[in-house]
């Protein structure tokens, strides 16, 4: 796709940054503010979407509620100048990978989330959403830049019913990406393991543990454990080790071997300090089922005794490293299956249970 | 192991089970696909976080000659804990076909699923999708288990991740479920009651915000209210 605007769509544009700038606005604003129809302005906001020189966000609750940010002249030229760059007939037929090769330096970025994980674990592939961690200042420059007929640009969820082939959410780093980055060698950049497993721990949702599991596994001899930007260090400074610690631990457990040596979770251990009410992970789904058994069980005297033990039983399975939440003084309610099934799938031979 | 290399390994495992169900096929061997890739056939593409993996189900009958096409396409055949595991290495990576035998049994809860007797009668040839976009010209038809059968199965565990998968099986398929079949099924491995609840679990985790939550987990996308209240409408509707 051509990114340059036909001299209507300019004016349109031009007149529309003067009275909103950054501002968000609708349709209505549109009909409203360049006095046109209601067929116009959708066409004129048509027409910026598909070139990504406006940002469009949708309500969950109303999927037809839209509304709209401009991409400033600045991000724009920007976006045309990188374009023009780009051989004729290539245009329009990059891949979202081939945009990003071709990007290379001139904006810092880091593929994150799990596109970036399975680039370590080819375990489990990534849903079509690809998550880029960007410096803030160049939001706009990312949307102006990706947008094109097969991708679409989010800053907060993706909602979308559409099907198109690639969806990108840009997420704001808080480190310098320079710092965070690797390049692969196809020449495209993808957040480092270290620093993306402590993310993985963050999230702590389910498949984000899935995903520290299996990046854990398959590049545990090529993870820099140790020093500044080592794993042992981030966890340690956004207080992160004693997850790491049962997950490492609970890794050793299944297998039935150290997969990870004594003296890694030994030196993560000397971070652990103090007292913690922390329950691992907090998975929302984890967490509800976990408490609705547990309220459950509070009222005895109304179950009879086979709803008492299949409930008891049910509850087990949050329960069953309990060795581990004494250990690392954290209540860990992640099901040993989740562990087991990432070890076996992997190829890890499994001890007995 | 970089993006070309991993749709390399997706274009073989694709390639390998066409090949796997055309033998199957013209040795009369009764060979389903279920797990992933029956999700797979089942839904659009946006709901795709599998495991290269590839889960069937075979009877105890045709496992020897089973055993015959695996070897064919150089897959090593082991007896596990659950059934029987191919694996092929391919460079230094595996493909892993986990086969089950009669029946499937659940990591999560050890609850089994049997095999009704109509289970391989109501299998159809299904495309599955390549997940890469370099695969696209890589054909692949396969035996998928009824979208009945595949539901229960998903609806048995504990995962929230199959929990999932029988969202947007209901969402994306549910013209193709056939209610009584499905109900009889779950009956015949005494898993009424449990389906049963599961499907209210489902129901409350969608009043609670529960299902919105784990449809942002796997597709990265949000559920929207439409869909919420379609979803809520076809699980009532199972539950009738």
């Amino acid at each position: 796709m051509r990114k340059e605007m036909p001299d209507w769509l300019k004016r349109y544009y031009n007149r529309l940054w003067t009275k909103c700038g950054r501002q968000a606005f609708t349709l209505e604003h549109v009909m409203r503010e360049l006095r046109v129809s209601r067929v116009m302005a959708i066409k004129i906001l048509w027409e910026l979407e598909q070139r990504g020189f406006v940002n469009k966000e949708r309500s969950d609750v109303d999927y037809r509620a839209r509304v709209y940010r401009l991409i400033s002249p600045e991000d724009i030229s920007f976006a045309i100048g990188i374009y023009s760059l780009v051989e004729k007939e290539k245009i329009g037929k990059q891949s979202l990978i081939e945009k990003l090769v071709f990007i290379g330096d001139r904006l810092l970025y880091a593929i994150t989330g799990s596109h970036a994980a399975y680039y370590y674990h080819h375990y489990m592939f990534p849903p079509k959403v690809v998550e880029i961690k960007i410096e803030s200042k160049d939001e706009g420059k990312w949307i102006a830049f990706l947008t094109d007929e097969k991708t679409r640009v989010f800053i907060g969820d993706v909602i979308e019913t559409r099907k198109i082939r690639s969806y990108v959410k840009l997420v704001h780093s808080s480190r310098p990406i320079e710092l965070i980055r690797t390049r692969t060698e196809e020449g495209y950049y993808v957040e480092k393991p270290e620093f993306l497993l402590i993310e993985l721990l963050e999230r702590q949702t389910q498949t984000s543990i899935i995903e520290a599991i299996a990046i854990i596994l398959q590049k545990k001899d090529q993870l820099k454990w140790h020093g500044d930007d080592g794993i042992i260090k981030l966890a340690s400074n956004m207080g992160f080790s004693r997850r790491l610690g049962v997950l490492l631990d609970a890794i050793n457990i299944e297998a039935h071997k150290p997969v990870i040596g004594d003296e890694i979770i030994q030196e993560i251990m000397v971070d652990v300090k103090g007292k913690s009410d922390e329950i691992f992970p907090k998975d929302d789904v984890f967490l509800s089922r976990f408490m609705e058994l547990r309220n459950k069980l509070v009222h005895r005297a109304l179950l009879t005794r086979e709803e008492t033990e299949e409930l008891e039983k049910m509850k087990e399975r949050f329960e069953g490293y309990k060795v581990l939440s004494e250990k690392w003084d954290l209540q860990s309610i992640l099901p040993r299956e989740i562990v087991r099934k990432v070890l076996e799938d992997l190829g890890v031979k499994l001890g007995e249970g | 192991m970089e993006r070309g290399r991993a749709s390399k390994i997706e274009a073989v495992s694709l390639k390998d089970l066409d090949r796997i169900n055309r033998e199957a096929k013209d040795f009369g061997i009764s060979l389903m696909v279920i797990g992933g890739y029956a999700v797979r056939a089942y839904t659009e593409s946006r709901s795709w976080r599998f495991t290269k993996d590839i889960d069937f189900v075979t009877t105890k009958r045709d496992l020897a000659a089973l055993r015959g096409v695996f070897e064919l396409l150089k897959y090593g055949f082991d007896q596990t804990e659950f059934g029987v595991k191919g694996s092929k290495k391919i460079n230094h990576e595996s493909i892993d076909l986990h086969i089950s035998v009669d029946k499937v049994i659940d990591w999560s809860t050890n609850l089994e699923y049997r095999l009704p007797k109509d289970f391989f009668s109501n299998a159809k040839e299904i495309s599955i999708k390549p997940y890469f976009e370099e695969n696209t010209s890589v054909k692949t038809s396969v035996m998928v288990a009824p979208i009945d059968d595949v539901l229960v199965m998903k609806l048995m565990t504990e995962r929230s991740r199959d929990h999932f998968d029988a969202m947007a099986l209901i969402l994306d398929s549910f013209g193709k479920i056939n209610v009584k079949r499905f109900w009889a099924n779950a009956k015949y491995s005494d898993l009424e009651e449990h389906i049963n609840k599961r499907l209210n679990s489902l129901l409350a985790d969608l009043k609670k915000g529960l299902a919105k939550k784990m449809w942002k987990e796997f597709t990265g996308r949000v559920l929207i209210r439409e869909q919420e209240v379609m979803l809520k409408k076809r699980i009532n509707n199972l539950l009738e």
